[in-house]
């Protein structure tokens, strides 16, 4: 048969976001693949420098939807970093806990997002609702639900109120209780099994090469979190263990791991992951303070010099590098997207000879954010 | 693995479903609070006798949201500080909220009242005052707003009419 083109995106269901793949197929199968980005560009980086200090908070949120928090985080970092600042232990503990409930929701639109791809359409129903608890919580807790800018420089807007805690257990377990169900329908289906082991595989090797991080990398077997590595907010005095293949606890290990059965497979054991780490951080959250002074917002001077803060998002390892030269805005802020190296270096190469059919479950799977490819 | 698992999810068609009928039902978190709780970011409200019109609420909005008009009557008040009050544009603010950190007196707050329907975009930049605190400034006939699906189809159908019309 001809070799014929198709173009996936940029409105489509498959992508993951405004972004387009432009597949050139022979029969069923892809023989070329061009990612093709340029919908979304919103010129965050250029923007944050006529900006001053404070003005960017409630602007970098705005970088990624599912997981807006962790923008935040490393923003906040690199300027305390700069500022030569120590951040109370309470907003520590409170950061590390916002962190982890943003990961949840973002695995859970993943999740479901993935399982919509295969087609079982029950769990994004399912998955988008179950989030939506998640965000009552930041409602209560940071005023928005969705992009919360709450994690400033100097600790968190506001302190947590005090019945939160209860609610935010009711929650969890209840997640818990529901991840039951989704492993039925999907994680302990055979339809999953049938479909994702095998597909999708980053060759052996190649994943560092290629700047593979996240649950991407680990799924490779690599050990590699930016939460244990270089611990920021609480993670140094919280005890987990990073999930990685082989240990799935509890379910299958067919496959040799890099392909699309483990990536999901990461994704669903550190949900139970993030929950463990939000019950010990409520539990060992210190009183006091929730934030530093400020100086005056409209006089606020950086000193100068430069830091790259990363922190380990949903998606692999995000990072802001933020240079200062003294003044009221910064010089320059580059955004180091994961999806960048997932959504375009990887996915090319791995999508190469795989099923049109399954195109769109790799791509969920590598969980690729069109926002923080293009910013 | 199993191929028979996947049907548990049957005993959901027994259960009640996460989505509510919003806004003829209400919105409450896993506790039965409700929602919107206080602290949620919505218009603002701005207490005009203590408002200074000192102008820092506008410099700190990155989004340019906030222009001033002069009330005169406040001058006649025997008030301190300057006769401006902000206007906000909403079509512009994204309830960052850093307009009411900076704010000196504090007049500037944050209300969780965050419902505005209209069809005329004018509508969308005001002065907020004490008075937009209070729900019903802002309550909205539903009715008119909300059609039933068999209104709506209808509807639907006479503007395309009109429009095939005028085309
Ligand atoms: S609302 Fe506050 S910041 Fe704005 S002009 Fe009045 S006093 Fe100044
Ligand atoms: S809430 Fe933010 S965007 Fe809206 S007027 Fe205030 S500073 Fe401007």
């Amino acid at each position: 048969m001809k070799e014929y083109e198709l173009f996936i995106g940029p409105q489509h269901p498959g992508t993951t976001g405004n972004m387009m793949y432009h597949i050139w197929a022979d029969g069923d199968v892809v023989k070329k693949v061009e990612c093709n980005v340029g919908y979304l560009h919103r010129g965050f980086e250029k923007l944050m420098e006529s900006r001053l200090w404070m003005q960017n908070v409630p602007l970098i949120c705005r970088i990624c939807v599912p997981e807006p928090d962790v923008n935040e985080a490393a923003y906040a970092m690199a300027v305390e970093d700069l500022m030569e600042w120590e951040i109370p232990d309470r907003a520590r503990y409170i950061r590390t806990i916002v962190l982890e409930l943003a990961r949840i929701s973002a695995y859970l639109m993943a999740i479901g997002g993935y399982a919509g791809s295969i087609g079982i359409y029950t769990l994004p129903q399912w998955a988008f609702g179950d989030r939506d608890y998640i965000l009552d919580i930041f409602e209560q807790l940071t005023g928005a639900r969705v992009y919360h800018i709450y994690i400033w420089p100097g600790g968190v807007r506001w302190d947590m109120p005090a019945e939160l805690p209860m609610l935010m257990e009711k929650t969890l377990s209840y997640i818990e209780e529901r991840l039951k169900m989704y492993d039925d329908v999907l994680f302990r289906n055979r339809i999953f099994f049938d479909r994702a082991v095998g597909i999708g595989k980053i060759p052996h090797g190649k994943a560092i090469e290629w700047g593979v991080t996240g649950p991407n990398l680990r799924a490779c077997g690599y050990g590699y979190d930016v939460r244990k590595l270089e611990p920021y907010a609480a993670y140094d005095d919280i005890d987990f263990d990073v999930v990685k293949y082989p240990n799935f606890n509890g379910f299958d290990v067919p496959s040799e791991g890099c392909d699309v059965y483990s990536r999901m497979l990461v994704r669903r054991i550190e949900i139970e992951q993030s929950i463990n780490i939000i019950r010990q951080a409520l539990k060992k959250m210190p009183s006091g303070e929730h934030i530093l002074k400020h100086p005056n917002w409209l006089r606020w001077k950086v000193p100068a010099g430069y830091s790259f803060k990363r922190v380990e998002s949903s998606k692999g390892e995000y990072g802001y590098f933020v240079v200062s030269d003294g003044g009221l805005k910064p010089v320059r802020i580059h955004v180091r997207g994961p999806s960048y190296t997932h959504g375009i270096n990887v996915a090319e190469s791995i999508l190469k000879e795989a099923n049109i059919a399954d195109v769109s479950q790799i791509l969920f799977s590598l969980d690729v954010c069109a926002p923080d490819i293009e910013r | 693995m199993s191929i028979l698992k996947p049907l548990k999810a049957w005993k959901h068609l027994a259960k009640k479903p996460h989505t509510i009928r919003y806004p003829y039902e209400e919105h409450v978190d896993m506790e039965g609070k409700k929602l919107p709780v206080d602290t949620l970011r919505g218009f603002h409200t701005n207490d005009l006798d203590k408002c200074i019109g000192c102008g820092l609420c506008g410099k700190i909005c990155m989004n340019e949201a906030i222009t001033y008009e002069k009330i005169p009557e406040l001058k006649e008040k025997g008030l301190k500080g300057i006769n401006i009050r902000p206007v906000i544009d909403y079509g512009r603010c994204c309830f960052c909220g850093l307009c009411t950190e900076i704010c000196p007196t504090k007049s500037l707050k944050l209300t969780p009242n965050f419902k505005l329907i209209s069809t005329d975009k004018k509508d969308y930049k005001f002065m907020p005052t004490q008075l937009v605190e209070k729900n019903d400034d802002f309550a909205v006939d539903l009715d008119k707003v909300l059609f039933s699906p068999d209104d709506y189809s209808k509807k639907f159908n006479e503007e395309e009419k009109d429009n095939a019309k005028e085309s």
